[in-house]
């Protein structure tokens, strides 16, 4: 039987991704000392649509700066590269992220809100358990679900509409697995895969719906990315056919200690983040 | 056509996203997008036809401050400014169609966060309190779901899996 990396090579055509994001994933998971990394400017600056969209969300409103930065550099001193990376992977995700994806029933623009919801929840958990680097931990919960973008290449999409449409007590990981033999988290880690993603990246997504137990592949940050998918659920953001019809483990939140209260301080800062992150989208460029 | 409306010449549907409110007279319609486990409350005065919309997250704010800086976020803050909001502009309290959607919760909840149990909670409180009637309701379950409110008729619709269905109608 052939493997699920064997049919997505096996297909004509496959989601792509900008070779911006790549750079930019490779540069927030790179060690803090890594001399080898490039700067955000050099990464950005290959990229006018990118490089606008970069200083538009510096210059936001939301930022509270007077004066507009007119460099990615000047930027990065007024924002923090840090911050300035994870807006550009955002802007630079959406050309892969931002379609309508039919087959869970979620309209143009949908699942990258929800990547987003995820992403920026899932920094908020790190930031907040210390349990796992909050730049991995973003980046992990922006590419969560990027399987679904490929699933209705691998199966048939009327089967897979058919199976989040009708009622079951199972949960979806659940029903893909006993319709096609595999899920859109296996699929998503192969299709990193193929982008020539890193690899402790690709287990992250792998895992985002069932974290291991087992010592050999358990992670705190896989029970983050976890947790954090299931905060943008609750929030409605990226939530189409699927609806909420997925498993929380217990598990992840105990490992990581997540209480009610840290959970609700979360949901606040990923609603006042998505707010943010979405006027800055949508604000004209400043002179 | 304009930016308030479509090629028909009808107005657009107003959006009201998370943790917002949205009061207004007489035309188009409000609407809220997937519902998680936060909850969709809509008001709608027959005579002046004042209708509102409010698309609330959690309960209640650990701190005041909380509710001060995003009131429509939580139901204690949100719910008293909504019906407020709709006084203003001369809906009348005991005239009022109140129906409300959401609330639904994770499939398999192990942890036993119960936002949306919560959620639905809070709001029977209040209401219970302050002596409003509830008109309609779909609530809980595991679905996300669109709630609009036809500022015009009054009617409420939900669509779940892009199935819609009246939630209140005259």
């Amino acid at each position: 039987m052939a493997t699920i990396d064997q049919i997505l090579k096996s297909l004509d055509r496959l989601p792509a991704i900008p070779v911006a994001v790549t750079q930019l994933i490779t540069r927030l998971c790179a060690p803090e000392d890594d001399p080898a990394k490039e700067s955000l400017a050099q990464i950005v600056g290959r990229d006018s649509a990118l490089t606008a969209d970069v200083l538009r969300a510096a210059n936001s409103a939301a930022l509270g700066f007077k004066m507009p930065a007119n460099t990615i550099n000047e930027a990065v001193s007024r924002v923090g590269e840090n911050q300035l990376l994870k807006m550009a992977l955002a802007h630079a995700s959406h050309s892969t992220l931002g379609g309508a994806v039919e087959e869970y029933g979620l309209d143009e623009g949908e699942a990258w809100l929800g990547a987003l919801a995820g992403a920026f929840a899932a920094e908020e958990v790190a930031k907040l358990t210390r349990a796992a680097d909050p730049n991995i931990a973003f980046t992990a919960g922006l590419l969560r679900d990027i399987g679904k973008l490929a699933m209705g290449m691998v199966v048939p999409p009327y089967e897979l509409i058919g199976l989040l449409s009708t009622d079951s007590e199972d949960d979806v990981i659940t029903r893909e697995q006993k319709a096609f033999g595999f899920d859109h988290a296996q699929v998503g880690a192969a299709l990193g895969r193929s982008w020539g993603l890193p690899e402790d990246l690709m287990h992250s997504i792998r895992f985002h719906h069932a974290p291991p137990e087992d010592e050999d592949w358990a992670a705190p940050i896989h029970d983050v990315v976890h947790c954090g998918d299931h905060l943008a659920l609750l929030l409605g953001y990226g939530v189409g056919l699927d609806g909420l019809n997925y498993t929380l483990h217990a598990k992840a939140a105990d490992k990581l200690e997540l209480t009610r209260p840290m959970l609700e301080e979360v949901l606040f800062s990923v609603r006042l983040r998505m707010e943010e992150f979405v006027a800055s989208k949508t604000a004209p460029p400043q002179a | 056509m304009n930016d308030t409306t479509n090629a028909q010449g009808n107005p657009r549907p107003t959006i009201v996203g998370v943790a917002e409110l949205r009061c207004q007279v007489g035309q188009g319609s409000l609407v809220t997008h997937a519902l998680g486990s936060c909850i969709g409350l809509t008001i709608w005065d027959p005579v002046t036809r004042v209708g509102g919309l409010l698309h609330y997250m959690l309960a209640t704010p650990r701190e005041r401050a909380k509710a001060e800086q995003a009131r429509a976020m939580y139901a204690v803050s949100g719910v008293p400014a909504l019906f407020r909001e709709a006084y203003a502009l001369g809906a009348v309290k005991e005239r009022l169609i109140v129906c409300v959607a959401g609330g639904a919760e994770i499939l398999a909840d192990t942890v036993g966060f119960d936002i949306g149990k919560r959620n639905r909670a809070i709001l029977r409180r209040l209401f219970c309190k302050n002596g409003i009637a509830m008109h309609a309701e779909d609530v809980g379950g595991s679905h996300a779901r669109h709630l609009t409110l036809d500022l015009e008729t009054g009617t409420v619709t939900v669509r779940i899996n892009n199935a819609n269905h009246t939630l209140w109608q005259r």
